[in-house]
C-alpha cells in the first residue's frame, strides 16, 4: 500500500523524497490545494471516508502516516 | 486606549508589576481583570456584546461536551453492542451535538451581522425601494460596533466547532474562557488564536524570565517604529492621494505611487500592531500565533494569503475551505464531472469554486462595503484562475525555456504578486467602487513621469526631511525582512552580541522612534486600521 500512495504522492509533487520527508505539512510542503487533491485520490483509490476530523498535520505528514490513517479508515469501514 | 498612547504603557507597566508579584495561580484572574479593564474604557455597551458572546460560547460548549460524555458512558455500559448499533449511538450523539453547534455558530454571527452589517444591508434595501419609486426608507440601527468584534466571534466560533469535531473538552471554567475571548494584548487587532494552543498559555504560571521582557520589549519598540515612523508618517499622502476630490486630478502614475505606499502603510500598521499585541503577550510569557511572515516577498496570491494574516487564513481553510471542499454536494460534482471529462478535470472544479466563497468572506469580514466584496472576488478570481491556469503556464514556461527554479524568476513572481496585490489594496482603500476602477483606469493610461512636481503642486508632499526619514525607515524594513527570509534570526542574533553594542542598538531604535515617530494631539498616535474590521 505504502508504495501505491507514494505513486499518488509523486502525482501531486514530484520533487518530494517521499520515503524520508516527515513533515509535509508543518513544513508547508503541502498546500490546502494539494491536500483536498490527495484527499479526494485517497477516496476513490481505497473507497474510503475521509472527514474533517481526520485532516490533521498528524495523519498528513508522512506517507508512511498517510498509509495507517488509510489502514484506520479501511478497518472502520 | 490605543497601545500607542501614554495610558496603555501605565496601564501595561501596572499589569506587569502586578503579574510578577502576585502568587502564580492568580496571574490569569488578573489578567481577565485587566482585560474587562481595559474593554471597558471602550464603553459599558460594548461589554454586553462580548460578555453575551462568551456566556453562549460557555453554555454551548458545556452541553455539547455533555452530550458526548453521555454516548461514551452509553458506550461504555453495553461492551455488547454490535457494529450497526454503535455506530446508531454514534449518529444519534453527533446529530445531537451538530445541532447545537450549528445554532451556536448562528447565533455568533447573527450578533455580528447585526451590529457590523445591518448598516450595509439596510443602505442597499433603501437603495432597492427607490430603484421601484416608493420614496420611504427604512431607518438604520446606528449601533456602535463593539471593538474586536470579528476577532473574538472568529475565536468563538473556532472553540465551538473544535469541540463539536471532539479535538478537545469544553473549557468548564467560565473565567478561563472569558480570559481567551478578551485578552487585552489580542482584542484590538488579533491574532486570531485557537483555544488549544493560547487558551492553555495564558492560564499556565508564568515564571519573570530575563529573555521573556527583553524579547518582547524588543518586539513592541520594533512594531512603534513600523507604526508611528513609517505607517503613521505616509498615512495622510495616502489619504490625499485616494480623497474624491484629488482622484480626477491626479495622474495615473502619482496613483500608482500611492497603491505602493499604501502598500508600505498598512503592511506597517497592521504587522506592527501585530508585533506590540506579540510583545506585551511576551512580556507575560505568553506566545501568541504568528500573523505575518514577510507577505510582500511571496511568488503568489495564494502564497501571500498564508503569509498575511496567517491566523484569518488558517480559520478559513480549517472551518471554511476544508469543509466545503469535503463536502458532499462538492464531492458529488466532483464525481459527476469526473465521468464527463475526466479525472484531471474533477480535481480542478472544486479547486475553481471554493476560492470565491472563502474569498468572498474574506473580503466581507473585513467591513461592509461593495468595495470588499470586490476586493474579495478579485482575490478568488487570480486563486482560482491560477490553479486553472496551471498546466498552461508551466507547459508556456517550458516552450519558452524558462528556468523556473533561478532565482531571477523568483524576483520576477515576487514583484507580480506585490502588483497585482497592489490593485486589491486599491479596491480597498479608493472613497468608493467606482472611484477604485477610476484609480486602476488611470494607472494603465495615464503617465506622468514627474510624478513629484504633483505632489508638490497639490501640497501633500512630505517635505525633503520627512521622505528621507521615511527612505530610511523603509530600506531598514526591508533589510531586516531580507535577512529575515534567508534565514537569518534576528533578534537572537543582537542578543549574543556585546552588551554595550546591544543597548545601543535599542536606545537608537527607541530615540529614532521618539523623534521621528508621528504623534498626534495630547501625543496619541493614529488609530490602527485593523481595529476597524
Amino acid at each position: 500500500m505504502l508504495e501505491r500512495i507514494i505513486e499518488i504522492l509523486q502525482g501531486i509533487r514530484d520533487d518530494v523524497d517521499y520515503y524520508t520527508e516527515d513533515a509535509l505539512i508543518d513544513d508547508g510542503i503541502f498546500d490546502s490545494f494539494d491536500i483536498v487533491g490527495l484527499v479526494s485520490e485517497l477516496k476513490d483509490e481505497y473507497d474510503i471516508d475521509i472527514i474533517i476530523d481526520d485532516l490533521t498535520p498528524e495523519n498528513f505528514n508522512s506517507a508512511e502516516n498517510i498509509c495507517a490513517l488509510v489502514k484506520k479508515l479501511q478497518e472502520e469501514d | 486606549m490605543a497601545f500607542t498612547s501614554f495610558y496603555f504603557l501605565v496601564f501595561l507597566l501596572g499589569v506587569l508589576i502586578l503579574y510578577y508579584s502576585i502568587p502564580k495561580r492568580f496571574q490569569w484572574v488578573l489578567l481577565l481583570i485587566a482585560s474587562y479593564a481595559f474593554y471597558l474604557i471602550s464603553g459599558i455597551a460594548q461589554v454586553f456584546f462580548l460578555l453575551g458572546t462568551t456566556v453562549v460560547t460557555y453554555g454551548s460548549g458545556l452541553l455539547m461536551q455533555k452530550r458526548r460524555n453521555r454516548y461514551k458512558a452509553e458506550l461504555a455500559a453495553s461492551p455488547d453492542l454490535d457494529k450497526e448499533q454503535k455506530q446508531l449511538l454514534k449518529k444519534k450523539a453527533g446529530s445531537d451535538i451538530h445541532r447545537i453547534q450549528v445554532l451556536t455558530v448562528i447565533l455568533d454571527l447573527a450578533v455580528l451581522a447585526v451590529v457590523k452589517y445591518s448598516s450595509f444591508a439596510i443602505e442597499n434595501i433603501n437603495k432597492l425601494i427607490h430603484v421601484f419609486g416608493s420614496e420611504s426608507t427604512i431607518p438604520g440601527l446606528n449601533i456602535i460596533v463593539p471593538l474586536g468584534i470579528s476577532f473574538y466571534t472568529f475565536m468563538a466560533m473556532g472553540y465551538i466547532i473544535d469541540i463539536g469535531r471532539g479535538k478537545y473538552e469544553a473549557e468548564r471554567n467560565f473565567g478561563k474562557l472569558a480570559l481567551f475571548l478578551s485578552f487585552f494584548p489580542s482584542i484590538v487587532q488579533g491574532p486570531i488564536s485557537r483555544f488549544d494552543d493560547v487558551g492553555k498559555k495564558l492560564v499556565a504560571e508564568h515564571k519573570l524570565k530575563y529573555e521573556n521582557i527583553t524579547y518582547g520589549a524588543q518586539l513592541i519598540t520594533w512594531g512603534f517604529f513600523k507604526k508611528l515612523v513609517i505607517a503613521d508618517r505616509v498615512s495622510p499622502v495616502v489619504s490625499q492621494i485616494f480623497s474624491v476630490k484629488m482622484i480626477d486630478k491626479l495622474s495615473g502614475t502619482t496613483l500608482f505611487f500611492g497603491m505602493l505606499a499604501y502598500a508600505v502603510q498598512i503592511y506597517c500598521d497592521f504587522s506592527g500592531g501585530i508585533d506590540i499585541t506579540r510583545g506585551v503577550a511576551e512580556m507575560m510569557g505568553i506566545e501568541l500565533p504568528q500573523n505575518f511572515e514577510r507577505p510582500y516577498f511571496s511568488t503568489s496570491v495564494a502564497e501571500y494569503w498564508r503569509r498575511w494574516h496567517i491566523t484569518l487564513g488558517a480559520w478559513m481553510r480549517e472551518y471554511v475551505f476544508y469543509p466545503i471542499m469535503l463536502s458532499k454536494p462538492i464531492s458529488k460534482l466532483s464525481k459527476k464531472v469526473k465521468d464527463k471529462h475526466g479525472q484531471k478535470a474533477s480535481k480542478y472544479v472544486p479547486s475553481v469554486i471554493t476560492p470565491f466563497i472563502v474569498f468572498l468572506l474574506i473580503g466581507i469580514w473585513h467591513g461592509a462595503n461593495w468595495r470588499y466584496v470586490a476586493f474579495g472576488l478579485y482575490n478568488a478570481v487570480i486563486v482560482a484562475g491560477s490553479v486553472a491556469l496551471d498546466p498552461l503556464f508551466k507547459k508556456m514556461a517550458e516552450k519558452l525555456h524558462i528556468k523556473t527554479e533561478g532565482k531571477g524568476w523568483k524576483v520576477f513572481r515576487i514583484i507580480r504578486t506585490f502588483l497585482i496585490l497592489g490593485i486589491s489594496k486599491i479596491l480597498v482603500k479608493a472613497p468608493s467602487l467606482k472611484m477604485a476602477m477610476k484609480v486602476i483606469l488611470k494607472i494603465f493610461t495615464s503617465v506622468n513621469i514627474a510624478f513629484g512636481s504633483e505632489m508638490v503642486k497639490y501640497e501633500f508632499d512630505l517635505g525633503y526631511k520627512n521622505n528621507i526619514v521615511l527612505g530610511v525607515a523603509v530600506l531598514i524594513v526591508f533589510t531586516i525582512s531580507v535577512f529575515q527570509e534567508c534565514g537569518f534570526h534576528v533578534r537572537q542574533s543582537i542578543s549574543k552580541w556585546f552588551i554595550v553594542f546591544r543597548w545601543l542598538i535599542y536606545f537608537l531604535l527607541l530615540i529614532i522612534i521618539l523623534v521621528f515617530g508621528i504623534y498626534g494631539p495630547e501625543y496619541d498616535a493614529a488609530n490602527f486600521i485593523y481595529q476597524t474590521y
